[in-house]
């Protein structure tokens, strides 16, 4: 089963690799940018929902300053406002969880086509799904003089700025993607989802700068690579103009019980 | 769906990504898994198995199927402190040191041992003892093939690129010395084969190389479409090898030209097995080939599907019995005239399970009543650390023991 997206992953970057010069390095940048451009809508249904929550994060606010002695009020608000603005709460983590299977496949991917010993290779057999590629087998693996299938701590000393670079690039994709609304919770504190986004976009290129240590140099690549397009991506977004706040105003629902409808909160 | 909830669920979607997170990490972080598989060899007229698997080297007893007790002068078995019998194996000298090549026989008592972690160590065969444990020679590559010794020469091909022959006179003195090298742009991972003062190396770059053994005078080169993962086998002037472009080639031994060719449908790994005028090959989906050879070149004479996955391993033919073993865990007995299942008194195919894949070469311990082994073995290694070294009865297909670790 995970062979039908890992195979042909791997015949796509064997023959980027013969289209490209034999260069392993601009054969791992096209499949990335290629991957990117494949996964894209997923990436845009994902900035949208953020966006859109960005959106009523003030009227948010105020329902939160408005009900903060009543949570259970201030729930029945919140998913009001949310299904008249069309807001899924979870919008913006359900596509990333649907490319994380993508992501490891391509990872993957990567650490099979730079196969360097005859365990590695032996698991590369049979996942050519175009014959006249295994002529290519073994790949060139070395670029600027390091060894892609070795972490940084076994190749040159310039081997060490990859995960540097990963760290830095990891941290700017960050901070441009859309960040979730400023919103406190009604006891003052910050929102759950809001200091946890904080704390990943922290914790995410600490992580992955300290992993890149033990990383082949050739996924640190793809990370860099990667990074750099989810940064582009997050830029040429279109921006949806917020709504000034001043024109922003909350209305109370009517409980359901004493309003046959539902509530609905204006914007006017 | 109210507020808890709401917050409940995007507590557990954090930690979803959080572990997604940890998986991606945990993906993309090389899995310490072994280079290569063991090196297996038989030792001496006792035919014990030698086993040089990671951070340990082992003499197998063939009756037994345990590590050869040490004995002493009287023929007593030799205890350590604790009373225990003091068995022939070799740890690493450092912790760190590797071994996946069997140590080749340097003179009637020692051997010597090429690490993968780049040393090259003198074995006293009798006691299992390294000479120079601590210090070792430093080697300029890892090894995974097997190198070849003629005379005070010897041949090591490296992993990264380059094949060198090192003058191994003074080694026990913890000296060699480079006489001359072959420049490659890839590895070697095949024992170079030396006949008649001609070394032929085989090398990932797709080239077969053929030099001479005392200068290394290039005498010629073929490219044969495909990284070479074998050593080719040698007759009537004629050199046989599969490579990774899914094919086996006959070519020339005297100018390197291809004789003749024929297609596989996978890549070729391991070496063919040459019984009389036929070849027998194997490839990495399950395929057995019998070709005939001779001055019509390659013909194919049957290929049959016998296993699920690749088979790496070289063929054993015995009598009648043509045996492959796989990736996908079985060994096969066949019949080598047209590739069907050899079945057993019942009528049953004789294919037997092992606990991991069969990636090393098998060998074949004839029988002996010295030693006490009635019926011919059939000796199998594994990259299950439970069963690194399994004994099959050669003609029924029997289970005799295992080895592990």
């Amino acid at each position: 089963m995970w062979d039908l997206i890992l195979n042909p992953f791997v015949t796509l970057i064997t023959l980027l690799y013969s289209m490209l010069g034999n260069n392993i390095v601009l054969a791992i940048v096209v499949f990335t940018i290629l991957i990117r451009v494949l996964t894209y809508p997923l990436t845009i249904q994902q900035q949208r929902s953020m966006r859109a929550q960005q959106e009523v994060a003030p009227k948010l606010k105020k329902l939160q300053e408005k009900y903060k002695n009543d949570r259970e009020k201030l729930a029945q608000e919140q998913m009001a406002l949310y299904k008249e603005a069309g807001v899924n709460p979870l919008g913006g983590c359900l596509p990333m969880i649907i490319q994380f299977p993508i992501l490891i496949a391509l990872y993957q991917a990567i650490i099979y086509s730079l196969a360097s010993t005859p365990t590695q290779l032996i698991g590369l057999s049979g996942r050519l799904l175009i014959p006249g590629l295994d002529h290519l087998i073994p790949l060139n693996n070395v670029w600027l003089g390091m060894d892609l299938t070795l972490p940084p701590t076994s190749n040159p000393i310039w081997a060490m700025a990859l995960p540097l670079l990963v760290l830095v690039t990891t941290w700017l994709q960050y901070k441009a993607m859309p960040q979730p609304p400023k919103t406190t919770s009604a006891d003052g504190k910050p929102d759950q989802a809001q200091a946890m986004t904080q704390s990943m976009g922290t914790m995410m290129p600490l992580m992955f700068g300290f992993f890149s240590l033990s990383f082949s140099v050739g996924l640190s690549i793809y990370f860099v690579v990667g990074n750099i397009i989810g940064i582009i991506q997050y830029r040429i977004t279109p921006k949806p103009a917020a709504p000034p706040p001043s024109e922003i105003v909350v209305e109370e629902s009517k409980p359901k019980r004493q309003e046959p409808k539902p509530s609905k909160a204006k914007v006017k | 769906m109210n507020i808890r909830s709401s917050f409940a669920l995007r507590r557990w979607v954090g930690v979803a990504l959080l572990l997604c997170v940890a998986l991606v990490a945990s993906a993309c972080t090389s899995t310490p898994i072994d280079p290569t598989w063991a090196g297996i060899s038989l030792v001496g007229d006792g035919q014990n198995i030698l086993i040089a698997f990671e951070n340990q080297m082992t003499l197998i007893n063939p009756t037994t199927g345990r590590p050869v007790e040490l004995r002493d002068a009287e023929g007593q078995v030799r205890v350590d402190d604790q009373g225990n019998a003091r068995v022939w194996n070799i740890p690493s000298p450092d912790g760190g040191t590797k071994f996946y090549t069997s140590p080749l026989p340097l003179d009637e008592g020692s051997m010597l041992a090429l690490a993968y972690t780049k040393k090259l160590y003198r074995v006293d065969l009798a006691s299992g003892v390294l000479y120079n444990a601590t210090t070792g020679v430093d080697l300029p590559g890892q090894v995974i093939a097997a190198p070849t010794i003629n005379g005070d020469l010897m041949y090591v091909g490296f992993s990264e690129r380059n094949l060198i022959a090192y003058d191994i006179s003074d080694v026990q003195n913890n000296s060699i010395t480079e006489v001359w090298r072959l420049e490659t742009d890839h590895g070697i991972w095949a024992s170079p084969l030396l006949v008649e003062g001609v070394l032929y190396v085989p090398c990932m770059n797709h080239t077969l190389y053929a030099l001479n053994a005392e200068t290394g005078e290039l005498l010629w080169s073929a490219d044969l479409q495909g990284a070479i993962t074998s050593t080719p086998v040698f007759q009537n002037g004629r050199l046989y090898v599969g490579t990774l472009a899914r094919k086996v080639f006959e070519i020339s031994a005297s100018d390197g030209q291809i004789l003749s060719e024929s297609a596989t449908q996978d890549w070729v790994w391991g070496t063919p097995a040459l019984v009389e005028n036929t070849l027998y090959v194997a490839d990495m989906a399950g395929y057995v080939y019998a070709f005939g050879i001779g001055d019509g070149g390659l013909t194919q004479q049957w290929s049959q599907q016998v296993a699920t996955k690749g088979i790496r391993a070289t063929p054993v033919v015995v009598g009648d019995a043509l045996i492959v073993a796989s990736r996908d865990t079985y060994v096969y007995w066949l019949n080598p005239a047209d590739g069907s299942p050899l079945l057993d008194t019942e009528g049953s195919p004789i294919k037997r399970q092992v606990n991991g894949e069969v990636l090393a070469d098998m060998l074949v311990i004839n029988p002996s009543e010295g030693l006490d082994i009635p019926e011919p073995l059939l000796i199998v290694s594994t990259m299950n650390r439970a069963e690194l070294l399994v004994a099959f009865a050669l003609d029924t297909g029997q289970r005799q023991w295992v080895y592990g670790r």
